[in-house]
């Protein structure tokens, strides 16, 4: 079975797939952080943000649907928790709209807040949508090991990613034999079955860890973590980042 | 003696945790350059064996690669030495590319990156599938995963080469090719399978185990032979 839902569209070749993964992780890492830290009021300054990237999404040739339904994944959680913030009546004095309905209020305070989350979080995702849909996996945690990020958290990142294609096989696999036996029925007999599949799916992924340990083993492992090699920065690299970093810096200046 | 014995193993027994004893006073020397299958039904305690001759087990001392004795300081050049092929390549390839995985090996030597990365291309290379060092394992379809796994243990330049089933699952071309390949390669191979074809093409020798003992060890056709023997032991 062929999967490519976290990385789709990281093989194609454009200015900015051709960037080394440490620039992009540098850069876009940056756009988070500074526009965390951009008070809500400062409207032109996330426009800015939007902006820097937009254009660098249309560089990256990446379908801009594509993008807008991957950052739908996350956004709808965001929704569900802020929502009734701006229902809230905050302690100090502050406007409120009447609904009209049963005397609900909404404040302005909270509506700033809302947005303030809202916006925020849907930056931060579309940077790293951008980011996974623009680097190969492979090359992301090359970055990462190159950024002097700890072994562990990369080796844990790496077995994640290649083993849950092995695993949603599995699950498709035991799906199929369970559908094949004629599956179907009450809700109750339902999750029995559904419970005992995750308990042989997890027993087959511990013992699987234990031959793959054994298979690292053979091959020499010794506890330190794997090495995935290293990658040049050119001058492009530089100028980006740079570029990009300064750029950011001065709308987050420029902007109160 | 004229012929150097790269595997000497002294009467090993060996029994599991749970009280199963998988193997029972077996005797094994093989010499350099021989290729050697290794057959039995399931449970006969194969895979057992497999697992001591790079020292994922090493209870007593009683196995021998290369004149070294099996003992936790020579792990290290053991495991350089012998290298083992898993029957399942998922379980072996589990870095994010093929290349990572082909290096991962001879990146534990501690070789310069130049040297792991010439490693890596002569490995895929002698596999036949040069070109697919940035492929991702689970890209790939299982003949080719299975040379990978193949080719992860070449890079590491291994004296000895074992594998567990490398016929299991592919079908009758991945097969010829596998045979094919492990034609090619020299140094010593033992090889662990249940595909009697593929032991009587490659192996002059065979070794059977049953039950945890070794009931058999010879010239392949004379122990192919002889039917009775084989269904005694479940095998035909």
């Amino acid at each position: 079975m062929r999967h490519s839902f976290l990385d789709k569209y990281s093989g194609l070749d454009s200015p900015i797939h051709r960037l080394d993964a440490r620039t992009k992780i540098l850069s876009l890492f940056c756009l988070i952080v500074i526009c965390v830290s951009t008070p809500p009021q400062a409207y032109l300054g996330f426009l800015g943000y939007f902006v820097l990237l937009a254009v660098a999404i249309v560089l990256s040739r990446v379908p801009l649907g594509y993008i807008l339904r991957r950052s739908l994944v996350i956004i709808p959680f965001v929704i569900m928790v802020t929502i009734f913030i701006p229902f809230l009546k905050p302690n100090g004095p502050g406007s409120s709209y009447s609904l009209g309905i049963g005397g609900l209020q909404i404040y302005s305070s909270g509506l700033m807040i809302f947005w303030n989350v809202l916006v925020k979080s849907f930056i931060a995702v579309l940077s790293v949508i951008l980011l996974s849909s623009t680097t190969p996996f492979a090359k992301l945690l090359r970055g990462f090991e190159q950024l002097k990020v700890p072994g562990i958290f990369i080796m844990l990142a790496s077995f994640t990613y290649r083993y849950v294609f092995v695993l949603v096989d599995e699950v498709e696999r035991m799906k199929r034999a369970r559908d094949c036996r004629c599956y179907g029925g009450k809700w109750l007999w339902h999750s029995k079955v559904i419970g005992q599949m995750i308990g042989t799916l997890f027993l087959r992924s511990y013992q699987r860890g234990e031959r793959i340990y054994v298979a690292m083993v053979s091959r020499g492992f010794d506890g330190r973590s794997i090495s995935l090699g290293q990658s040049q920065l050119r001058l492009a690299d530089y100028l980006v980042a740079t570029g990009a970093v300064s750029l950011l810096v001065l709308l987050r200046v420029a902007i109160p | 003696m004229t012929v150097e014995k790269v595997v000497q193993i002294d009467k090993l027994s060996f029994s599991y945790p749970d009280g199963t004893q998988a193997l029972k006073d077996v005797s094994l020397e093989i010499a350099q350059g021989e290729k050697v299958a290794l057959i039995g039904a399931n449970g006969a305690g194969k895979s057992t064996l497999l697992l001591h001759l790079n020292g994922i087990f090493c209870r007593n001392g009683r196995v021998q690669i290369l004149g070294m004795k099996l003992e936790k300081r020579n792990l290290k050049f053991i495991r350089q030495k012998v290298g083992l092929v898993f029957q399942n390549p998922d379980d072996q390839l589990f870095c994010p590319t093929v290349f990572d995985d082909v290096a991962f090996g001879a990146r534990n030597l501690n070789l310069l990156e130049e040297q792991v990365t010439q490693r890596v291309t002569r490995a895929l290379e002698a596999v036949g599938l040069a070109g697919f060092e940035h492929h991702s394992a689970f890209h790939l379809s299982f003949g080719e995963k299975k040379r990978v796994s193949i080719a992860t243990v070449l890079a590491m330049d291994s004296e000895i080469l074992v594998l567990d089933e490398p016929t299991s699952n592919l079908d009758p071309r991945g097969k010829k090719e596998i045979v094919q390949l492990l034609r090619k390669i020299d140094g010593t191979q033992i090889i662990v399978t249940h595909d009697l074809g593929l032991a009587k093409n490659l192996c002059d020798r065979v070794v059977v185990l049953s039950k945890g003992k070794k009931v058999a060890d010879g010239n392949t056709e004379e122990i192919f032979h002889n039917q009775a023997f084989l269904e005694s032991h479940g095998l035909a």
